[in-house]
């Protein structure tokens, strides 16, 4: 019974999510009864399909019956998406947790031996974990491309003349090449405000002829620019921008944090002030934009993947109010950042946690819709890598710290803990999905444990794979990298084979993000690891020497996937994990590929 | 800790265009500074005292919740650690609601962590049972 429930759940996901990549964007229009024809026709067309296959009409009723009830509340919950966008996210709820209980019940009738029932158990474990984290990213992805109407996007603000407070620019600055701040300096220094400060916080920057010629300058702009050099300072950029309070002029109402790297427009103060006239937001932020990349290059591919978060996740969660302050290009009330007690210093990812604890407190945040400045990426692979070590081990450490207050039962136990559902959700969500690349980690080792079962003895079964499984895996990973692609494709404007290249951009740093993942989960700190903004020598080697552990996973998987292909015994299992561990080999070898043509600065 | 100068020493820098401080040491209120052809100065935080993260004494369920999230990777192997993590997880805050004066919000989270338990429980007992046919 679970197999055929299987398969009709199977027909309607493929046709709902076929026709959703085909045409959700296209359908701008979102109209109850509309979403309820394409209900009735995926759902009927499955059905006819069902009942001609394999009949069992009672069956087919019964889950029927259980997708319509579904699929009205998704109807009804998600009001605001269209109809191929509702009907594929319901058929995606009911096919995820069939095909668990598929796996489970193959396991079960596999008559396995003790040692490999806990080996199929713990597989199906993971993937039941990592399904959970792949509902997340399609909820966001559907969310973002089928949506017809937004409440609170916001790509400019209701003008509000004669509110013009006093703001305090700080610019935390360590060891920063003077050329690149010169220009942040001098794009501060021209922006349309009448009323603001800037304070250039340089913290332990080591080389003084470095940050001298900074001082000058500062000198040279203005009675506006203030600089201030932190010997031996602690708490890296939450340390400097703490101390950088106590210096902000007693009159400013808003704090702006710009990065030393940033170029900001002359509007940005102009434009995000006034939302600032609702007293219950704390803090806005403008998306994080980039300037160095040359058009067509691996760069521009990594531009996009950065680009991704502020395309996708962002506008989803800036709809249930439950954006991040991303520590760059936004403004956040200092009465607020008062109340909170500053940044945290034991946190690498100082503005994610210190967004959440605002949020916790009950008030709004919101997300500008559209770039006010450009910063600089990583110059090399090993500073990409370094920064996202940073940004997972971050959220990790937030987690850490504040998992109690995102649980369904922290209001019970803090009834000051004023957070949302939804903005629950996010936080954990947002969280949980840096462990995408652990997971996909942990299933190479299974595959790799397989691939050399297979190779050693044909009689051990390390896992049971029937047909269904493997053809329902197959398209799993197909409709996923084609909705992955598709979302790319559509938030982000690219073409196929820049949509291509940018999801590979993602993929190049799996192994780092992996190893962040595992580390926070056993280590409380670390170092605040500066995304060195300056080229060093020996790039081609460097970029080798970092994706070196990539480029050995990576040839293991090819190497294995193409013996196991080779001698194996031919059946439909030999050729799954073969064909598997050759797809996972392209994920890892990516790495060094991205190292060695990676560059965004001279 | 230095000695620190009276506050309105620090209100000075604010009138400096150009700071170079040193690092001295901080404690809840103030920063502890030093600069050149000066002494050291606190200046004043400006912001409240945020609670310390490490120093925080352990709370009495925490056990009881690492116990919990073993438990649920338990579930990995047939359900067969939540088998014997989730029992000691509710045993754990069934102690510390015995033995121990409780806040209200523990109080709460020793419901919390019995309802975990008892769920992961209701998972792993049918996981597990098929295993344990296995081997009988």
């Amino acid at each position: 019974m679970i197999t055929r429930a299987l398969y009709l759940a199977g027909a309607w996901f493929t046709v709902s999510l076929v026709v959703m990549l085909l045409g959700g964007t296209r359908l701008r229009s979102t109209f109850a009864p509309l979403s309820l024809a394409w209900l009735a026709i995926v759902l009927g067309a499955g059905d006819v399909w069902a009942l001609n296959t394999f009949g069992r009409p009672p069956e087919v009723l019964i889950l029927t019956g259980l997708a319509v009830v579904l699929g009205l509340v998704c109807i009804w919950r998600l009001h605001d998406w269209n109809a191929f966008g509702q009907v594929a996210w319901l058929a995606t709820l009911i096919i995820t947790p069939l095909f668990l209980a598929y796996a489970y019940s193959i396991i079960i009738a596999a008559h396995l031996t003790p040692t490999a029932f806990i080996v199929a158990q713990m597989f199906l474990f993971l993937q039941s974990v990592a399904s959970l984290v792949a509902l997340t990213h399609m909820f966001e992805n559907t969310d973002v491309t089928c949506r017809v109407r937004w409440h609170h996007r916001l790509a400019g603000v209701d003008s509000a003349p004669g509110f013009t407070p006093m703001i305090s620019l700080h610019v935390p600055a360590f060891d920063e090449p003077p050329e690149v701040v010169e220009g942040t300096l001098r794009s501060l220094a021209a922006l349309d405000y009448p009323n603001y400060e800037v304070l250039l916080i340089d913290n332990n920057t080591p080389e003084e002829k470095t940050w001298r010629p900074i001082e000058k300058l500062c000198q040279e702009l203005g009675p506006r620019f203030r600089f201030i050099h932190l010997g031996n300072w602690p708490g890296y950029k939450s340390g400097a921008l703490n101390f950088a309070l106590t210096q902000t002029c007693l009159s400013a109402e808003l704090i702006g944090v710009v990065d030393a790297d940033y170029q900001v427009d002359p509007g940005f103060l102009r434009e995000l002030v006034p939302a600032f006239t609702d007293p219950q937001l704390a803090f806005i932020q403008a998306p994080q934009d980039y300037r160095d990349f040359t058009p067509g290059s691996f760069s521009e591919a990594m531009y996009y993947s950065y680009e991704f978060f502020f395309e996708v996740p962002m506008p989803v969660r800036n709809e249930r109010n439950a954006i991040i302050f991303s520590g760059t290009m936004g403004l956040i009330r200092k009465s607020v950042l008062q109340e909170i007690g500053g940044w945290s210093e034991w946190c690498v990812t100082e503005d994610a946690e210190a967004s959440l604890r605002i949020l916790k407190r009950g008030y709004k945040s919101m997300y500008f819709h559209h770039a006010l400045g450009r910063g600089l990426m990583p110059c090399t692979f090993a500073g990409l890598k370094r920064q996202r070590f940073r940004w997972c081990f971050g959220s990790i450490q937030v987690l850490r710290k504040h998992w109690e207050a995102l649980m369904p039962w922290a209001h019970w136990i803090d009834p000051e803990n004023r957070f949302t559902q939804a903005q629950r959700y996010f936080y954990l969500a947002g969280t949980v999905q840096w462990f995408s690349d652990a997971f996909n980690f942990a299933y190479v080792c299974f595959l790799v444990a397989g691939g050399v079962i297979k190779l050693v003895s044909s009689n051990f079964t390390f896992l049971p794979i029937s047909g269904p499984w493997i053809s329902l895996a197959f398209i799993f990973i197909l409709l996923n990298l084609w909705r992955l692609f598709w979302v790319m494709r559509n938030a982000l404007k690219l073409s196929w084979g820049m949509a291509f290249r940018s999801m590979y951009g993602m993929f190049s740093v799996g192994w780092v993000v992996t190893l962040a993942g595992l580390q926070g989960l056993i280590q409380s700190r670390t170092a605040f690891l500066r995304t060195p903004k300056a080229m060093g020598k020996l790039r081609v080697l460097n970029a080798l020497f970092a994706a070196q552990w990539e480029a050995g996973i990576g040839l293991l998987c090819l190497a294995l996937g193409a013996a196991v292909l080779a001698l194996a015994e031919r059946t439909p299992n030999t050729y799954f994990i073969g064909g598997l561990l050759l797809w996972q080999s392209s994920l890892y070898l990516v790495a060094p590929i991205y190292g060695v043509f990676y560059k965004s600065c001279d | 800790m230095p000695n620190p100068l009276p506050q309105n020493n620090a209100d000075l820098l604010k009138q400096n265009k150009t700071l170079i401080l040193e690092y001295e040491g901080e404690d809840d209120q103030s920063f502890f500074v030093s600069c050149p052809g000066a002494e050291r100065l606190a200046v004043p935080k400006n912001y409240s005292v945020p609670k310390p993260f490490r120093d925080r004494p352990p709370q009495p369920l925490t056990p009881a919740f690492y116990l919990l999230a073993l438990a649920f990777l338990g579930l990995a192997p047939a359900g067969l650690g939540t088998l014997v993590l989730a029992p000691l997880a509710a045993l754990w805050a069934l102690v510390v609601l015995i033995t121990r004066p409780l806040t209200r919000g523990d109080t709460l989270r020793v419901m919390v962590v019995w309802g975990i338990a008892a769920l992961l429980l209701g998972i792993a007992i049918p996981m597990s049972r098929p295993f344990l046919a296995l081997l009988s």
